[in-house]
């Protein structure tokens, strides 16, 4: 989910406890919920992944496209994008050699695939009961620059905030978690705090267009 | 037509393994040259099928949301939209161009607020909200929004670390404190 006018899954079934606040979720600010997992990633970062990047939206500073520009401003290499820093390599990627299809041939086709995973996840807070959650807010810092041939780890999953509020779209709170990027030398590269909102939906009727 | 197909490269190309095209550098902006008030170059996006397609494998993120409307409709949106990854990456197409080889973005803070949906026109522009330096570095805060055709599609800032006129080669580095690596003021 992106904004605020997107809808809950299909089905709108209430995960959490009955028997939890969201004052109760508070109480875990600063918990890792990784389970310890420290995700290696796939892909070094290569040529045609910064290409491929920058194409979309025509992204034209010459540090990601040309590695002599990029040395002479004083980096390691080409340079990756701020804004790819998070999403581009996978962790597990889409499919490999070995694996099960992830298109079953009696699947439709709207059908989605569980494909490639990018953050270490064991579980999460207790919570109240909610049926809906949609991404809302990131806040990246950025360190060590990225470059050419890097391979990047991703660690973390550290309750960061959790902010109860009534919306136009639902009751609920907003809940960020910190997550942390390094280099294959060990640096820190970014550190972003992600945030969700989680919510009981109001009835169509009621939301305000 | 026999022998009229190439079965050789030129010399050339066969020994060129350079491939890398070099482009004319954009103009650099530097700290002196920037005040508080002034606006970055805006930039409208127009987000056809074609190009939300593009967006999806270029941040090889596939959920149908973000290239199938029949889905995104089934979840409430009018159409397939831009995933949120995405939509910083037209923030970072109008920062980085504007802040040249030798600026650097030290953190970025943004909250998306309406669908970039496919078929709209997004308007994204910046404005120099704060100057100041801070551990040997020089910064600038830029108020960014996404304008998509309905209202607001996305808030935030962005602090960029920019060069000095009196070291204007010097690339903005810090360390986990956030403290200057090399001299930039």
């Amino acid at each position: 989910m992106t904004t605020e006018e997107a809808a809950p899954e299909s089905g709108r079934a209430m995960r959490g406890d009955p028997n939890v606040t969201w004052e109760d979720t508070a109480k875990h600010i600063g918990e890792d919920y990784s389970g310890g997992i420290i995700m290696v990633a796939d892909e070094r970062v290569d040529k045609v992944m910064i290409s491929r990047y920058c194409e979309p939206a025509e992204i034209g500073n010459l540090l990601y496209w040309d590695e002599e520009v990029a040395r002479m401003a004083g980096y390691r290499s080409q340079v990756v994008p701020w804004a790819m820093l998070k999403e581009v390599p996978t962790y597990g990627g889409n499919w490999r050699p070995g694996q099960p299809t992830r298109f079953p041939l009696d699947k439709e086709m709207d059908w989605q695939s569980q494909l490639a995973n990018r953050q270490p996840s064991a579980g999460g807070p207790p919570v109240p009961p909610t049926n809906a959650g949609f991404f809302t807010d990131m806040t990246i810092e950025f360190f060590e620059p990225v470059c050419l041939g890097d391979r990047l780890t991703t660690m973390g999953r550290v309750l960061h905030h959790v902010t109860p509020r009534e919306t136009r779209v639902g009751v609920g709170a907003f809940i960020g978690y910190d997550t942390s990027y390094f280099n294959q030398l060990g640096q820190l590269v970014a550190r972003a705090t992600q945030g969700t909102y989680s919510f009981v939906r109001k009835d169509d009727s009621e939301i305000e267009r | 037509m026999p022998g009229t197909y190439p079965n050789k490269m030129p010399a050339y190309h066969a020994s060129n393994d350079d491939n890398t095209v070099h482009w004319p550098i954009q103009p650099q902006v530097y700290y002196e040259g920037v005040n508080e008030g002034d606006e970055i170059p805006a930039v409208d996006f127009n987000l056809t099928v074609q190009r939300m397609i593009m967006f999806v494998g270029a941040t090889r993120n596939y959920p149908g949301l973000h290239h199938n409307d029949r889905v995104a409709q089934a979840n409430g949106a009018e159409r397939m939209f831009l995933q949120n990854n995405s939509c910083l990456m037209l923030w970072e197409r109008v920062i980085s161009d504007w802040m040249g080889i030798y600026g650097r973005v030290r953190s970025a803070t943004f909250r998306i607020t309406n669908f970039h949906l496919s078929g709209d026109i997004i308007h994204v522009g910046g404005k120099i909200t704060k100057k100041w330096q801070e551990n040997g570095l020089n910064f600038v805060e830029l108020e960014m929004l996404s304008h998509t055709p309905r209202r607001v599609g996305m808030t935030g800032t962005v602090i960029v670390a920019l060069p000095s006129t009196k070291y204007p080669t010097t690339t903005p580095m810090w360390d986990n404190d956030g403290k200057a690596t090399v001299t930039c003021q």
